[in-house]
């Protein structure tokens, strides 16, 4: 079973009238180790495949399969639990948590995962290293760059060994040279580490790194593997 | 163990949430006014109170003999005849009587007259160690016959007088010879005679208002008591502490409900306030509160660290409102000794404890807006 698993998967948004079918039967599957990007315009549902995909939505009918876990038969407890230990998140805007320090942003992850204390802190700084963080530990994240803030956001993701990892337009905010290092960091870890990563963007970049590509249209998957 | 020590955790999400200072700022003044206002009730209370602890709880007289129906020092009326004063001290088992004399007298300056006339309590006393006498003197020394009083330091400050200078009482000269502490009522000050001197001016004072009794050591202060109201069913009789129970009820009795109420609405003043800024953080918060609880952070975290936040900004302003009130109770007790405030560590420890538990309680709406926080809002930029 692959990592990331979805199988003809709906999910309407909003209610009444303004109700919208923001999935529609979707179905979708990315192995370890493989980089996928979904593709579409602003509001073709690449947020809420990924949101369902991780759990943080439930799907209206259809099944997910999250790190080998039917996520579709789980109580919102179990979701929650899965996500913790086995899903990494990179948002748009790094959303790093302002008044802490890279260092602490990422052991407020390694927390909710479960780490002890001591795996946590050899995690971080191993991560910290490896991402060229090392020297802005005890900074907060007003005083990076936009790359450093998304690379320390890509630490946060990764600080709890997670099979999954999702990224939402990771690359958006920053300038080409950072805009390349950052799809190439998830190019990477997801071969050296063998993460399901995927990617919800725009940027032409990922498309070079990426093993496939999955194309939204209003809610449909209208292209399949590259 | 799993996960890092809760409390750092916890004040790693706390910290996530940070408070704008400038508000913080505001909410934290508004609590420490609060408790300085529920602090100062309490210490008032606790003066008085403190105050006839002191003054009648001092040990020598195991027993307080008063007028049928009559069962404390402060609101009584009524006198014991001298006929029924010999009959106790003729008791077997009394092994001493001290008369005390008590009557509600007017104080008036010499120089200014009515004009700053003011109510006391005068109790004539057997000195310089009689029943009901002064607990301290702090300066000058006991009456000693007719026309000798020693008064309250706060009756005294009130009134412009010191030492050695002359008042009048219910009209009649006296002489200040004696300054005393621990006789302020807050309603009312004592002021002290020498118990024969009273009687010789008759018309201050009349007939015994209390007898004070020693017991012989072989017999039970209880069987002699029932023994006298047995006797004598126009006198009561009481232990010290029951008198002194009584006497500390009158003095409270009247203004408790209303310092109580007063209390309560600086709780709840106080409890808004956090409550206020609480939820304007968790608005101004909301991206960071959905971060968290997209990565996982279990809502138990993110609630103890607002209920956390709203214990600091409670013992900040209890802290900052603990400190005034003991500024404020020095400089009353330097400039205006009428009101006493006596601040006691139990008393403080539960003024603490009612404004933290009132803070936890204020988070409870922030904490229903945070439960209501969607984990997708991380997404959007």
């Amino acid at each position: 079973m692959r990592p990331i698993e979805l199988c003809e998967v709906v999910k309407r948004r909003g209610r009444g009238r303004a109700a919208v079918q923001a999935l529609r039967g979707v179905s979708l599957a990315v192995a370890a180790g493989e980089l996928c990007l979904l593709e579409g315009p602003s509001g073709s549902g690449k947020t809420t495949l990924i949101a369902v995909a991780a759990g943080l939505l439930g799907a209206d009918a259809g099944e997910v399969w999250l790190a080998g876990r039917p996520l579709h038969a789980s109580s919102p407890a179990e979701r929650r639990r899965l996500r913790r230990a086995s899903v990494g998140f990179v948002f748009q805007r790094a959303q790093l948590l302002e008044q802490l320090s890279v260092l602490e942003n990422i052991l407020v992850q390694a927390d909710a995962a479960g780490l002890s204390r001591r795996t946590a802190a050899r995690e971080a700084a191993r991560l910290l290293h490896a991402l060229g963080l090392a020297e802005l530990a005890g900074r907060r994240p007003a005083e990076l760059s936009g790359g450093e803030e998304q690379r320390a956001a890509v630490a946060r993701a990764l600080v709890h060994a997670p099979q999954v990892v999702f990224a939402d337009e990771p690359t958006a905010s920053l300038d080409s040279a950072n805009g390349r290092a950052v799809a190439a960091l998830l190019r990477e870890l997801a071969r050296e580490r063998g993460v399901a990563v995927l990617v919800a963007t725009h940027d032409a970049r990922f498309r070079e790194l990426a093993s496939r590509s999955v194309r939204l249209v209003d809610g449909a998957a209208t292209e399949g593997a590259r | 163990m799993r996960g890092l020590p809760a409390l750092r955790a916890t004040r790693l999400v706390a910290r996530s949430l940070g408070v704008r200072r400038s508000r913080a700022l505001l909410a934290v003044c508004g609590v420490a006014l609060s408790t300085l206002l529920v602090a100062v009730q309490v210490a008032a209370t606790r003066g008085v109170t403190s105050t006839v602890e002191r003054y009648l709880g001092r040990p020598g007289f195991e027993l307080w003999v008063a007028p049928r129906g009559i069962d404390n020092l402060l609101r009584a009326s009524g006198t014991i005849d001298a006929e029924l004063v010999e009959a106790v001290e003729r008791t077997r088992g009394v092994a001493g009587v001290d008369r005390v004399l008590r009557q509600i007298v007017s104080l008036a300056p010499v120089q200014r007259g009515r004009a700053a006339q003011r109510m006391a309590l005068a109790v004539g006393y057997r000195p310089p160690s009689g029943a009901a006498g002064p607990v301290a003197l702090i300066a000058g020394r006991h009456p000693a016959g007719e026309g000798e009083v020693a008064l309250d330091r706060a009756a005294a400050h009130s009134l412009g007088l010191r030492l050695d200078d002359e008042l009048r009482v219910n009209g009649r000269r006296a002489t200040i010879v004696g300054l005393t502490t621990g006789s302020n009522l807050l309603a009312t000050q004592l002021v002290f005679f020498h118990v024969a001197a009273a009687e010789q001016a008759g018309a201050l004072f009349g007939d015994t208002s209390f007898l004070a009794l020693r017991v012989a050591p072989n017999i039970a202060p209880g069987a002699l008591a029932r023994a006298l109201e047995a006797r004598h069913p126009e006198l009561s009789v009481y232990s010290r502490a029951e008198f002194l129970a009584n006497s500390a009820r009158e003095v409270s009795i009247g203004v408790k409900p209303l310092l109580a109420m007063i209390a309560l609405l600086g709780v709840i003043v106080a409890g808004v306030l956090i409550a206020l800024l609480l939820q304007s953080t968790v608005e101004d918060r909301r991206s960071e509160l959905a971060v968290l609880a997209a990565l996982g952070v279990r809502f138990s975290r993110v609630a103890a660290a607002v209920v956390l936040r709203a214990l600091r900004l409670a013992a900040s302003g209890v802290g900052l409102g603990l400190l005034a009130a003991w500024a404020l109770g020095a400089w009353l007790d330097r400039y205006r000794p009428t009101i006493q405030l006596a601040f006691e560590a139990r008393d403080l420890l539960l003024v603490s404890l009612v404004f933290c538990a009132g803070a936890a309680l204020a988070s409870f709406a922030p904490l229903l807006r945070v439960a209501r926080v969607d984990p997708i809002e991380a997404f959007r930029s």
